[in-house]
């Protein structure tokens, strides 16, 4: 006696003997959901392709390895386990890096650092007039002799209305690339894992060591430690951040909310239920953040705890 | 999870879930970037305690929208290259089309992939190219009786699968409006 899926198959495939045919029947009867999938896997076979198969077999164990110092231990974040004598070590290395940094600049005496230390967007003019508008937490320095050498160095996010001057190329360095431009307005969100690049007007390049592509108004990129992403289309509010202006369009209230706490002083922190997925519809333009929760809360359901810095959602 | 157990899933699902990335992304670099990634960013998830026993179906799911989200980007890098700008949008769409949710063909694609590669070769010769057992039999100098052996695994494997992602299944069915 063939097994039922010798005969599952010769039925299928038209193969099937009459008392095949009666057995399979049968089964059917029995197995209904089973058959029901059965028969639209069946059919849906007709769509694949004998070149979309690989040929070759992925080794787990070298895989596993290779990840293995991205695995962050079970919740305590990622640790540096360092001895006694290690930390004393550190502790000295530390020293002499932090004497040997103060000496190099106080005797270069030649870099300017820019931090944003508050929680709202800060204006910038720099030494060759463009203009910056550095985020919450961010930091930019460049060297004394600017309007020679228009090299920044970026950590966080900031927009650039970079002044035109084709003989000196106007670059920005982040961890994961280089920006370059020549005369444009442009984002850059440098983070810890990438850096992200959106081009309001102009043209501008980014590259790393893994690659390089060319942005123009209205695209953007990621760049990371591996890769410069494909150009895409620019998200809408790459630079709401600065101009205060949403524009949300079935957004998440998470993503709603971090966006608008990128721009207004205010934080907004949502206590609801968190399985509660609520979504957000309308554009915002410079509006006074009361006006938009209110919004919010009357789209959602949900009550606002209005207190002096913070604004809870529930 | 203990550190065991995800090395366990790891090893047991690696394999299958780069032959399923492939079919997507058609790159074997590519889909072990992916897959890696999506394990990575499982062990590094706080809340994956939370995914319980659907942990497949999440993996299946990230795996595939990776590809996709992959795939996608491909594309638009190639339009922008060609300067074929306006087709952009269409692209885009037909893929966030397929995108809705992991259907039959993804397990369908991942049960065929994982089959070796001789009963996929008959597998597809009886499907796709619509022979009998007698003409894939002598195209391939075996037996008919081989031929209906290797169906059967084929199918084994299939049911095997369908059965594995039921739950995820049964839920799309549903939805199709039978």
């Amino acid at each position: 006696m063939k097994n039922i899926d010798e005969i599952l198959a010769n039925y299928f495939s038209g193969e099937a003997t009459p008392e095949e045919t009666l057995a399979a029947q049968e089964w059917k009867l029995l197995n209904e959901e089973e058959f029901e999938l059965l028969s639209k896997a069946w059919a849906v076979a007709d769509e694949v392709n004998v070149a979309d198969f690989p040929t070759k077999e992925f080794d787990a164990k070298a895989a596993l390895a290779k990840i293995e110092d991205q695995l962050v231990a079970p919740n305590q974040g990622r640790i540096l386990k360092i001895n006694f004598y290690k930390k004393v070590a550190a502790a000295c290395a530390i020293l002499l890096v932090g004497l040997a940094g103060f000496w190099f600049l106080n005797n270069r005496n030649s870099t300017e650092l820019v931090a944003n230390n508050t929680n709202a967007p800060k204006k910038i003019e720099l030494p060759d007039h463009s203009q910056v508008w550095l985020a919450a937490n961010a930091n930019l320095t460049y060297a004394t002799d600017f309007n020679e050498n228009r090299t920044l160095t970026l950590t966080g996010e900031a927009y650039f209305e970079v002044e035109r001057d084709e003989k000196h190329p106007f670059i920005v360095n982040t961890d994961f690339g280089k920006v370059e431009v020549l005369g444009t307005a442009f984002n850059v969100n440098a983070s810890d894992k990438s850096t992200t690049v959106s081009v309001e007007h102009g043209k501008v390049a980014v590259e790393n060591k893994s690659g390089k592509v060319l942005l123009t108004a209205g695209q953007s990129t990621v760049a990371t430690e591996k890769m410069v992403a494909p150009v895409a289309p620019a998200d809408p509010n790459f630079n709401a951040w600065k101009t205060g202006e949403f524009y949300f369009n079935e957004t998440p209230l998470n993503e709603v909310i971090r966006l608008l706490n990128a721009h207004y002083p205010k934080k907004i922190e949502y206590h609801g239920d968190p399985n509660n997925q609520h979504f957000i519809n309308g554009t915002f333009k410079n509006s006074k953040i009361e006006d938009i929760i209110d919004i919010i809360v009357l789209t959602c359901d949900l009550e606002a705890e209005n207190g002096d810095n913070v604004i809870r959602l529930k | 999870m203990t550190r065991d157990a995800y090395n366990q899933l790891f090893e047991e699902s690696y394999n299958s879930l780069c032959k399923y990335a492939y079919t997507i992304v058609k790159d074997y670099d590519d889909a072990e970037d992916i897959v890696q990634g999506v394990f990575i960013s499982f062990w590094n998830n706080e809340k994956k305690e939370e995914i319980g026993d659907k942990v497949k179906n999440y993996l299946l799911r990230s795996v595939k929208f990776k590809c996709i989200d992959l795939h996608r980007k491909k594309l638009l890098h190639r339009n922008f290259e060609q300067e074929v700008l306006h087709t952009q949008e269409k692209i885009v769409q037909i893929d966030f089309n397929e995108e809705k949710d992991t259907n039959i063909k993804d397990v369908l694609m991942l049960a065929i992939s994982e089959l070796p590669e001789k009963t996929r070769e008959v597998f597809m010769a009886c499907k796709l190219d619509g022979l009998s057992y007698n003409e894939i039999a002598s195209h391939y100098e075996i037996s008919p009786k081989t031929v209906e052996n290797q169906m059967g695994r084929a199918f084994r494997h299939l049911r095997e699968k369908l059965q594995h992602y039921k739950e995820l299944l049964i839920f799309i069915l549903f939805f199709l409006g039978e």
